[in-house]
Formats: structure tokens, C-alpha cells, sequence
């Protein structure tokens, strides 16, 4: 019992300081620089997935894998044995480039916090996630002049986004037959989105002047999903697996707040200029996304599976800013990928102790400017330290490496090469199964 | 349950990532993606003022750092008689002491010379009268005048200052009499008695004066030669100043010190019309008619002054603080212009309600210094009327 407990509190630990930190994560995205196409509408979509799908190249849906359970299928839920926790956090490396002109920025980020909790082993389990939906993260500076008097005063021009649409989610997967299971996740979207500017001069006769627009709102959102299992299809050891998910349109009323600091009566102040605004509330509309999966595990040490979500962007709106809904379009993602599982063999060799994964995935993007799709194509890899060396539930670290190539610099506009670092800590816990008397 | 050396490792790990995460954000951004980015600019924009009007003063004129001695006639600002007056110090060492009438009395006047006003090719001489009413320096004002007797007391010129700036004008006649008679009275009546019955001393320029000195009674001093060897301060001193404007132009505001005259500005207009504006600064602009001033004098000069003033009101005593009080805002000319930055005035009065109905624009100088300014008024065109310019953060088009 008294090992019980301290588990237990080591793991409400651990999902705290993660929990306070992807939070923080969710508002301010503290690491900046990060992709100049962020900027548009509420940022760029993110696919929520570990890292063990990252490195695949792979959402997750497919389920396909039953050794890590993932936050892109609900039904994948119901096949809980034990409980289980999943956060992460991603270095990313940015090299935009412009005509001639190449600039590097590196952005630090939360990824999501995922909790899984088995109600009735292996048929119904319930989770609770809190994770980005979109994401903006960008930063400029510009140097610009003006005029006091015969003076010219420079000054720098810092702008800066972050947040994006978030979502709290708590569902259920439950098992429907032995081949299927369904899973629903209700949610509050919320979204929290910032862009501030500061102005420095290089003259005493200006102050500096920061100045801050947040948007916030809230909405209900809901999400299905759906897979199927089945062994033995053409040896005696394979399986195959399918999974889709479908993610209901919703719509969040929006506020927008623009403050500014003034020197006020001799002291630094806060001044709500919101009056200011052309806009400051509206709806902002979320389209459609449907993820679908298939997956092929020759044997217990491997697996294969294409997946791919669609998300119908055309149809965003946003009331608060519109002129970005132009560039909208529907964006497709689809990522073949494959993991290799040398662990299960318990071998002593070293390399035996791991899970290699690979992967490749292309995205259309959910822009189109200047008649330019802005795509990226994704070549992933990574590997998994398993804790344990056992054959499911086994506590572990996964690592994924993706490098991508995004846009274009036809049309004065942007090419990004992307590497991105990604980390992802699974725990598992049999926290809630009584041990048998020996 | 046993928890192996790996499972520890992991949470160890799980940890440091934790606090890596909370700690680490390198960046190294540039000006690539602003195009896409809606970014605010520095725009500037001019109200013009329209709610001001010129008010009259009556200054106080009584122990100012500088006193006015001279007449000139200035071509476009007026013609000026000045005199100043002082009244020695009535202090001996002690209760028995006493002088005696052949000990000479000096006034040590200290001059100012590099303040001089007219033509400094001139030398002046200056004659010192009994004067014949009570003043008191504390409360003299512009409005209020002295009469002086014509027995000449004492006397000297331009040249009568050393080096040092010093004159020791020996004081004499009548008025040195009635002093030591007033000097050897006894303590306890001495200082009252004089105070009640002696008016003191008028320093007059003669009628010819082409310039106006500005002297110090402050470091000035009054000697009783071979007797007292101790200096004593200036008892009480002040100005009478006479002007006659020169010319009346709808198109200028003449703007005077001693301070003789004020704008009163009302800035909640300005403020009103700018509210919807995110401003960072905004000046308060005057251009000064520095054609005329440089072109209306020839080889004679003027006084400089320290520029303009605001002080925000509304005050009870506008004469003293706009005299005496410090200045909340000053601009010196730039230019031909002078720029006030008001945006912390503006600030106060949209985000705290502070009031700037009343808000005094002067032209400030060393105390007592004549000094003038002329500046553009409404009536001269865009490019030269007052007016406010506001720098605003607008979303770049």
C-alpha cells in the first residue's frame, strides 16, 4: 500500500510539473521564433500524436500499435490495462529563407498532456488531455526612422504571436465487439492567442511603448472515433488494423483585448485601448477534420501503416480578422510509416533494447498564396528507450526526429527547412490493480 | 513492487526535461515573415490649437536674482524704463557700537553684464535718489510705483564695475545722515524705527540710456568703511519696469517676461481628438518669428530666455507661480521652434482624469531678466500655427 502511494504521488508529480508547464505553454509559448506562416488565421494545425508517431511519420489512428496509446483515436481507449500518462515537448530549428535572404530561429514548446485511466480492463478506459488544436509562434524585427523635430529617431519594431486554439478534453473509448471499438471525447476548445509589439528607440525624447492583443474564447467541441482489429489474416501472427475519427466544425465566440503600457500620473500603467479596435469580438469557425488509418503488423516485432487526416480549412472563418480567410484551403496530411520492435525478442544484445522507427509524410497545407500551395514534406525517424524490458505497458522515452521542407520562395514568399526534436514520456502504472496474494 | 535502476533513470529524466523546458527558448528571429505579419507603424499626424487666448500678468517684480536698471527702445517689442531699488541693511556688530559721520557708506552692486538688453556700445550713468513711499520687496508687483526724491545721493556708470562685476558707489547726503542716526539707535528700536521711517534707495538710469543693465542685490553688499568691518546682505530690493508696446499684430503672440503675459491652453480638445489614437508622444509646437526678431534690433541685443514654459492649473496665484513656481513642462528653442512634449499632460487626462483645462504657457527666464519672444499665431498659416503634433502607433497599411 505505502508503495502504491508513493507511486501514485509520484506520478500526480510529474503530470503537475508538466501539467503547469504545458499550461503556460498553452498561453504565452514562451520559446519564439518558429514558422512566419503561423501568423495566418489561428496558426498553423497541429497534429496532436506522440513521439512514437512522430517518428513514424503516423497520427495514431490506425491503432495499429497497442504499446503506446494515442490522444488521435478515442476508441483506441478502451483497450486499457493499466494507467498511463503522456506528455512531451519539441525543439524546433526554423532556417527561412527569402529571395537571398536566410534567417534561423529555434522554438522550444509544450506538447500536450494526455491521462489514461482503464475502467474495465481492455473494454472501457477513460482519458483526459489537454493539448494544442493550432499554434502560432512567430517573431520579427524591423528597423525603421521618423522624424522629431530636424532629428531622425530609429526605432525597432518587435512583433511577436503566440497561443492558438487549446483544447480540455475527457472521453471514453469502449470496446464494442472483439474486432471493434468506439470512442466519443467532448471537449472545451479555448483558444488564447496573442500578438505584441514593442517599440524602441534610440532617443531619450521617445519611451519605450509595448503593446499587447489578446484573443480569447471558449467553445464545446466533440470528436469520435472508430477502429477495428483483426489477427490471423494472412499468417498466424499478423493483425491488421483500422481507425478513423471524425471532428465535428465548431465555433468560438471571441473577445479581443488590446492594452498598452502609458506613463500614467507618474507611474508605468496598463492601459486598456480596446475602444480602439475596428473589431473586438466575433466568431471565429473551426472546420471539419477526419482522420483515417490502416495499419499491418506482420508479427509482434513489426509494423507498417499509412494514415492521414483531412481538414476542411476552406470553410474557417474568422470573424474578428477576415481578410486571412482568403488564403484558406483544405489541407490533407498523408504519412506512411513503420516501427521495428527488437525489445520483444529479450535479447542481451544492446541494440535489442530499443524501438526504431521511420517514416514519411507530405502535407498540402492549409494555405495558398500568391496561387502557391504551402506544403511541407516531412521525412521522420526516431527511436524508444523502454523502461521495462517487457512486452506491453512498459514505461518510455520516445524520440523523434523529423526534417521538413515547407513552402516556397516563388512569389516573394517563404521557404522553411524544419528539424524538429521531439521528446515524449510515457508512464505506465498498475496503480489500480490489486496484487494477488502468493 | 520493485522499481528497477531504469524506471528511476526515467523519472530522473522526466524531471530534467521538465525544468529544461521551463528554462530554455533560444532565438535569433530577423525581419523574414513580416510581410505576413500585421505590424504597427509610427505615424504622424497634427492637431492644430485652437482653444488658447493671451492673458495679462502683473508679475512680482520684488527680490528677483536680477533687478533691471536702463531704458531702451526696442523696435518691436517696445519701449522700457526700468529702475531698481533697494534698501541698505540696518545690522551693526553690537548694542554699543557706533559710526561715526565721516565713516563713507558704499553700496557694493554686483552687475550681471553678461545680461545686457539695447546698445552695448553705450556706457550709461546711473543716479541713486531717496525714495519717498513704502514698498516691500516680498509683495511688489508691476502695477504698483515709487516715487523718488532729487537730491542725488549717490552715482556711477557702466565703467564704475571692476572686473569682478563689483561698483562700490559711495552713498551720501541726507539719506547717510538720517542712517547713522538710525544706525546708533538702540537695539531694541533700531531695526523698526528704520524700517518704519526710511523708505530706501532708487537707482535711476539717466534719460539718454540706450541699454538696461541687470544687476544681483543678493551678492550685492553695503560697507561701512573704517568702522564695521563685517558686510551685510541687502536688506530689500525690487524693480519698477514701464513698457510701452510697440506694435499690436493679431498675427504674433508677444510673449514677455517678467512674466508680463500668458497663454491659457486648453488641452482637452487636443486630448478629445486624439483619444482614438495609441500615441507615444505629443508635442506641442510653437515656431517663433525669428525673422522679425533678428531683423528689428541692428547692433543692439537682447536678453535670452530659458523657453517655454507650462505649468498645468488652475492655480490661485498665477503671477507667483508662473514667478517662483517650478515649470511642469519646458521646451528651448530648436530651431525656431519650441517643442513641449505634452504626452504625459495628455496621459494623465485620458487614462486618470486629470485636468488640463487650464494649463499656462510662459516664457521663462532668469528671474528679473527682460526677455521677449514672438511667435506664429493662428492666423499665419499651416506650417507656422500652433499646434500639436502626435506620433501614434497605427496598424501599418
Amino acid at each position: 500500500m505505502i508503495e502504491f502511494t508513493q507511486r501514485f504521488i509520484k506520478l500526480l508529480l510529474i503530470i503537475f510539473l508538466f501539467a503547469s508547464n504545458l499550461v503556460e505553454a498553452q498561453e504565452t509559448n514562451k520559446g519564439f521564433g518558429g514558422s512566419s506562416y503561423s501568423a495566418f488565421g489561428i496558426g498553423m494545425p497541429l497534429d496532436v500524436t506522440s513521439d512514437n508517431f512522430k517518428a513514424q511519420g503516423l497520427l495514431g489512428v490506425s491503432g495499429i500499435i497497442y504499446e503506446v496509446s494515442a490522444l488521435s483515436n478515442p476508441a483506441l481507449w478502451s483497450r486499457l490495462y493499466s494507467t498511463e500518462a503522456y506528455t512531451g515537448l519539441q525543439l524546433s530549428n526554423f532556417i527561412l529563407t527569402k529571395g537571398s535572404v536566410s534567417e534561423t530561429s529555434t522554438n522550444l514548446s509544450s506538447g500536450y498532456l494526455h491521462l489514461l485511466l482503464p475502467i474495465y480492463n481492455g473494454k472501457l478506459g477513460l482519458s483526459a488531455g489537454l493539448y494544442p488544436v493550432t499554434r502560432r509562434s512567430y517573431k520579427t524585427i524591423n528597423t525603421t526612422s521618423t522624424t522629431l523635430g530636424t532629428d531622425q529617431i530609429d526605432y525597432i519594431n518587435e512583433v511577436q504571436g503566440s497561443g492558438g486554439v487549446n483544447k480540455f478534453e475527457i472521453g471514453f473509448g469502449l470496446k464494442l465487439t472483439d474486432n471493434f471499438s468506439f470512442g466519443y471525447a467532448p471537449s472545451i476548445a479555448f483558444i488564447i492567442q496573442e500578438n505584441s509589439e514593442s517599440f524602441v528607440f534610440n532617443s531619450t525624447q521617445f519611451a519605450s511603448q509595448e503593446q499587447n492583443t489578446k484573443t480569447t474564447g471558449t467553445a464545446f467541441s466533440q470528436r469520435f472515433g472508430i477502429t477495428g482489429t483483426f489477427n490471423n489474416i494472412f499468417s498466424s501472427t499478423d493483425r491488421i488494423s483500422l481507425g478513423a475519427t471524425l471532428n465535428l466544425p465548431f465555433s468560438i465566440d471571441t473577445k479581443k483585448d488590446f492594452t498598452t503600457q502609458k506613463r500614467v500620473e507618474g507611474a508605468d500603467q496598463t492601459v486598456d485601448l480596446s475602444s480602439l479596435l475596428a473589431v473586438n469580438s466575433g466568431s471565429i469557425d473551426l472546420p471539419l477534420e477526419v482522420s483515417f488509418g490502416l495499419g499491418y503488423a506482420p508479427s509482434i516485432y513489426v509494423h507498417f501503416a499509412t494514415e492521414g487526416v483531412f481538414q476542411k480549412w476552406s470553410e474557417f472563418s474568422n470573424n474578428l480578422d477576415p481578410s486571412d480567410n482568403v488564403f484558406m484551403k483544405d489541407r490533407m496530411k498523408v504519412g506512411f510509416g513503420g516501427q521495428f520492435h527488437p525489445y520483444k525478442r529479450n535479447s542481451n544484445s544492446f541494440f535489442s533494447r530499443f524501438k526504431y522507427s521511420g517514416g514519411v509524410s507530405y502535407d498540402t497545407g492549409h494555405l495558398t498564396m500568391s496561387g502557391n500551395d504551402i506544403n511541407t514534406l516531412w521525412l521522420n525517424t526516431g527511436l524508444g528507450i523502454l523502461g521495462r524490458n517487457t512486452v506491453t505497458s512498459s514505461p518510455s522515452i520516445d524520440i523523434s526526429f523529423q526534417y521538413g521542407f515547407r513552402g516556397t520562395t516563388d512569389n516573394n514568399l517563404i521557404k522553411e527547412k524544419i528539424w524538429t526534436l521531439g521528446f515524449s514520456l510515457n508512464l505506465y502504472e498498475r496503480m489500480f490493480v490489486r496484487p494477488k496474494l502468493r | 513492487m520493485h522499481i528497477n535502476k531504469k524506471a528511476a533513470k526515467i523519472w530522473q529524466l522526466a524531471f530534467s526535461i521538465t525544468f529544461v523546458s521551463l528554462l530554455v527558448a533560444c532565438e535569433d528571429p530577423g525581419s523574414i515573415g513580416s510581410d505576413f505579419i500585421e505590424k504597427s507603424e509610427l505615424k504622424i499626424d497634427t492637431v492644430y490649437l485652437s482653444s488658447f487666448a493671451e492673458q495679462a500678468l502683473d508679475p512680482y517684480l520684488g527680490r528677483l536674482s536680477r533687478s533691471s536698471i536702463g531704458n531702451f527702445s526696442d523696435p518691436l517689442f517696445g519701449d522700457f524704463e526700468t529702475i531698481s531699488f533697494f534698501k541698505p541693511p540696518i545690522s551693526r556688530p553690537d548694542d554699543s557700537f557706533e559710526v561715526d559721520r565721516n565713516n563713507p557708506l558704499l553700496l557694493k552692486l554686483r552687475l550681471h553684464d553678461e545680461v545686457v538688453y539695447g546698445d552695448t556700445s553705450t556706457v550709461n550713468s546711473y543716479s541713486i535718489y531717496r525714495i519717498n513711499n513704502l514698498w516691500r520687496g516680498s509683495n511688489f508687483r508691476k502695477s504698483e510705483s515709487i516715487s523718488y526724491g532729487s537730491e542725488l545721493i549717490g552715482s556711477f556708470t557702466d565703467n564704475s564695475f571692476d572686473s569682478s562685476g563689483f561698483a562700490n558707489v559711495t552713498l551720501d547726503g541726507s539719506w547717510k545722515q538720517d542712517y547713522i542716526n538710525y544706525y546708533n539707535l538702540g537695539d531694541s528700536v533700531r531695526e523698526q524705527t528704520y524700517r518704519n521711517n526710511e523708505f530706501g534707495l532708487a537707482i535711476v538710469p539717466n534719460a539718454n540710456s540706450e541699454k538696461i543693465i541687470h544687476t544681483n542685490f543678493s551678492l550685492s553688499s553695503f560697507i561701512i568703511v573704517d568702522a564695521d568691518t563685517s558686510t551685510y546682505p541687502i536688506l530689500d530690493w525690487a524693480t519698477d519696469i514701464e513698457r510701452t508696446i510697440a506694435i499690436s499684430d493679431p498675427d504674433r503672440i508677444i510673449l514677455q517676461n517678467a512674466p508680463d503675459n500668458y497663454l491659457t491652453i486648453n488641452f482637452s480638445e487636443v486630448a478629445d481628438n486624439i483619444e482614438s489614437k495609441n500615441f507615444v508622444r505629443a508635442d506641442l509646437v510653437f515656431n517663433v518669428d525669428t525673422a522679425a526678431i533678428n531683423n528689428s534690433i541692428g547692433n543692439s541685443l537682447r536678453a535670452s530666455n530659458l523657453g517655454l514654459g507650462l505649468i498645468v492649473g488652475p492655480s490661485d496665484d498665477i503671477a507667483y507661480e508662473l514667478g517662483f513656481g517650478g515649470v511642469d513642462i519646458a521646451s528651448a528653442i530648436n530651431d525656431g521652434e519650441y517643442r513641449l512634449n505634452i504626452t504625459t499632460l495628455l496621459n494623465n487626462y485620458l487614462y486618470a482624469g486629470a485636468s488640463i483645462e487650464e494649463v499656462y504657457l510662459y516664457l521663462v527666464a532668469t528671474e528679473g531678466v527682460l526677455t521677449h519672444t514672438s511667435l506664429f499665431s493662428t492666423n499665419t498659416g499651416l506650417g507656422n500655427a500652433p499646434r500639436v503634433i502626435v506620433y501614434g502607433i497605427e496598424e501599418e497599411k
